[in-house]
């Protein structure tokens, strides 16, 4: 028996950033980059663990805006389409280097292999839905997947009218369920947002689970037994797992954490910033931004200008001492707390996905590191998911934690500054209005629902707490304000159209086309 | 930082006002929305009108010392409001008047204190200073006779507890060996939440 348990949890979500009306839209290379960086990389991981006969116990969280991009046809081409003219630069690389630059001519291997595999298993492995092969790992008993509020809506904020944080989350269940068959038992709050009180809509949708923050849990009352080893019970039944600090300041801290080691590789030295525009032309978008290429030869080196060239097998070799070092510190920390409780402890550590590739190109092989050496190098803990968790112990302490998040200061700040809390007003007179038009007309049919299950497409997209997040941090602003007032001001004019009687259907056939997440939304669910 | 907030709050109460006086002819016919240049959907880069045509204050909690409340007194209202009150209207200034909730001390609800805002402004954050605490404001008129004339009343929030909580539950009593450990550590100084607050460093 282990004394404890570790609980990795890697939350992967994107704000919906397609659109069809250009085929290079800048914001839709986000998720090209979350593609060939983190999510393809994940999964390879899981693929070697499962192929050296390495079970394994992770949480992954897919938000539904993020599943929904996935599963796009037009989005899967073009991401296809991205990667097919994208991977001859690597190609075109391994020969300049070896002539001018053969210092980085190892590393511009490596780039062409990984995009060459990148290639193929998009292509002809997974048959482009990534969804589908994350969902194979949940089959075989990796991973438990569950999902986020439907668009990724900051609930405590949206919480005024308490139909919109049902619509987000009944949205996301049932667009989970269309993909997975049943619904999740536990859902990523967006943010870790959570207000007292919410927990009652996730326990009438029949979720077992939800994560807080350290303090979410550390300042409930009455005060947690252990602390944020153990899940809390909320008054509807519903159970609250506190994220560790010790094993988050390790991944995550700037100063401390290990994706600032000097050997690992520098995510602001892209080739298309360094490379002669020219050159680079075909490969960067075609009005001449010059926009990530994903190739990068240079290593952290150090707090300084001067880069050196970046070395996979030194980098490959700190990935597996820092997630040897990483056991051991969940080894002590384990040990030390079991010594201490009547039950089992749990240590959540939640992530980022994206943090894992993209950022932190080395996170994907120091999580692979980590799993091989948790199995063979240590018996002191297991992997487990919250969901195992409460198979062994159900009974948990009830208490009640306070609104918090994990955003700056731990509250809702954040996405409540100056910057953005003029959204607030048009977003909860929307869903005020939502829910008027969802009881004046239950039963719609035909042109009319078409229409009412747009407006709530557009609510949803509105509510989006990656707008507000944007706005805050200052870049790409401009997008986050339009996407904002794009969608209000679609809502408005459906709303309008709904109820004059009159409505636009070339305009309503566009906005379809155009705001297609969740094909099978029901207005209803705004009654 | 508060000076920030409420500097950002006057520059958008003055464009909010603005943005009013521009929009608020009442019967403009609803035109249908003709395609600008760059616009994906016709109507779509529309200014936004700061009007529902709605009475309204709502409350909404920031962290455990700040609320924030936004308002709407319609064109309607307004006038009502100040055909009944003939001049005494033209002296009185508006005013938000913040409540306190107290359930456990006999008489329900208290006055914590007023705060003038100005003319046309239609948000205001408000440093309340008190976590655990729930609270419902009144926005009205501050009258020459130094009464207040209450129009909207908000919505109830409740503000979070920023610190561990007295109440022990004697069969979950905290182990102390655990909780020694976890006041050492600094969970409130630094945050690790986000990708793009990763990305600033």
């Amino acid at each position: 028996m282990p004394k404890g348990f570790l609980s990795i949890v890697l939350h992967a979500h994107l704000p919906y950033v397609r659109h069809p009306e250009d085929e290079h839209f800048l914001e839709e290379k986000w998720l090209y980059e979350a593609i060939t960086e983190t999510y393809i990389p994940l999964l390879k991981a899981f693929e070697n663990l499962e192929n050296d006969g390495i079970d394994f116990r992770l949480t992954l969280s897919l938000s539904p805006s993020l599943m929904a991009m996935l599963t796009d046809p037009l989005l899967q081409e073009r991401y296809l389409k991205h990667l097919d003219q994208i991977r001859e630069l690597p190609a075109k690389e391994a020969a300049r280097t070896k002539r001018e630059q053969n210092e980085l001519h190892h590393c511009a291997l490596m780039y062409q292999e990984t995009f060459e595999d990148a290639y193929k298993r998009y292509r002809y492995k997974y048959d482009k839905d990534l969804v589908k092969a994350f969902k194979r790992f949940q089959d075989l008993g990796f991973l438990e997947i569950i999902t986020c509020a439907g668009t990724h809506g900051y609930l405590p904020l949206l919480g005024v009218q308490r139909g919109s944080i049902r619509a987000q989350i009944k949205t996301a269940l049932d667009y989970y369920k269309k993909h997975f068959g049943e619904y999740p038992q536990g859902l990523w709050l967006p943010e870790c947002g959570y207000n007292p009180g919410d927990d009652w809509i996730l326990k009438d949708l029949g979720i077992k689970y939800f994560f807080l923050d350290t303090h979410g849990v550390l300042f409930a009352s009455p005060r947690p037994r252990y602390g944020i080893y153990a899940p809390i019970t909320c008054p509807s039944g519903v159970h609250a797992f506190g994220r560790d600090t010790e094993s988050s300041k390790q991944v995550w801290s700037a100063k401390e954490g290990y994706p600032g080691d000097y050997d690992y590789r520098e995510f602001y030295r892209d080739i298309a910033y360094d490379l002669d525009f020219d050159y680079i032309k075909p490969y960067i978008h075609p009005k001449g931004i010059r926009t990530d290429t994903g190739i990068k030869y240079y290593r952290v080196t150090g707090n300084t200008e001067f880069k050196e060239p970046y070395i996979p097998h030194n980098a490959r070799e700190k990935a597996s001492i820092h997630a040897g070092n990483f056991m051991f510190n969940r080894e002590k920390q384990i040990a030390h707390l079991a010594g201490h409780m009547d039950r089992p402890p749990i240590v959540v550590a939640p992530y980022d996905a994206e943090l894992f590739g993209h950022w932190w190109y080395e996170g994907p092989i120091w999580l692979e590191f980590l799993i091989r050496k948790i199995k063979f190098d240590q018996n002191v803990f297991d992997l487990a998911t919250p969901g195992d968790y409460l198979k062994i112990q159900p009974n948990n302490q009830p208490c009640q934690p306070p609104m918090s998040s994990w955003g700056y200061r731990g509250y809702n700040e954040y996405w409540l500054n100056g910057s953005n809390d003029w959204i607030y007003r048009h977003l909860h007179n929307l869903a005020s209005k939502m829910s008027e038009l969802a009881n004046k007309n239950p039963g719609s049919t035909g042109i009319k629902k078409r229409a009412l299950n747009q407006a709530t497409r557009e609510l949803l997209l509105a509510q989006s707490s990656d707008w507000a997040f944007i706005m805050k941090t200052g870049t790409m602003v401009d997008y986050a304000c339009k996407r904002t007032r794009n969608h209000i001001n679609r809502f408005k004019k459906l709303y309008g159209d709904i109820v004059s009687g009159d409505i636009d259907e070339e305009w309503l056939k566009n906005l379809e086309d155009m705001d297609n997440i969740f094909p099978d939304v029901n207005y209803e669910v705004y009654r | 930082m508060i000076e920030t907030i409420i500097f950002a709050g006057i520059i958008i109460a003055i464009i909010a006002v603005a943005t009013f006086r521009f929009y608020s002819n009442p019967k403009q016919p609803l035109k249908k929305p003709e395609k600008q240049s760059g616009e994906a959907v016709p109507g779509d880069d529309e200014p936004l009108l700061e009007r529902y045509d709605k009475d309204q204050i709502v409350l909404m909690v920031r962290d455990p010392e700040w609320l924030y409340a936004y308002w709407e007194i319609t064109a309607t209202k307004q006038k009502q409001l100040s055909q009944q009150l003939g001049n005494l209207w033209q002296s009185s200034s508006p005013a938000l008047r913040i409540y306190e909730v107290n359930q456990n001390n006999g008489h329900n609800n208290e006055i914590f204190f007023d705060i003038k805002v100005n003319e046309g402004t239609r948000n205001w954050y408000i440093h309340v200073g008190k976590p655990n605490q729930s609270f419902f404001i009144d926005l009205g008129r501050l009258l020459s006779d130094g009464s207040f004339l209450p129009i909207l009343r908000s919505n109830l929030v409740t503000t979070p507890s920023n610190s561990f909580s007295q109440e022990i539950d004697p069969q979950w009593p905290p182990v102390e060996a655990i909780w020694a450990m976890l006041r050492e550590q600094d969970y409130l100084d630094e945050f690790y939440g986000s990708l793009e607050s990763a990305k600033e460093r």
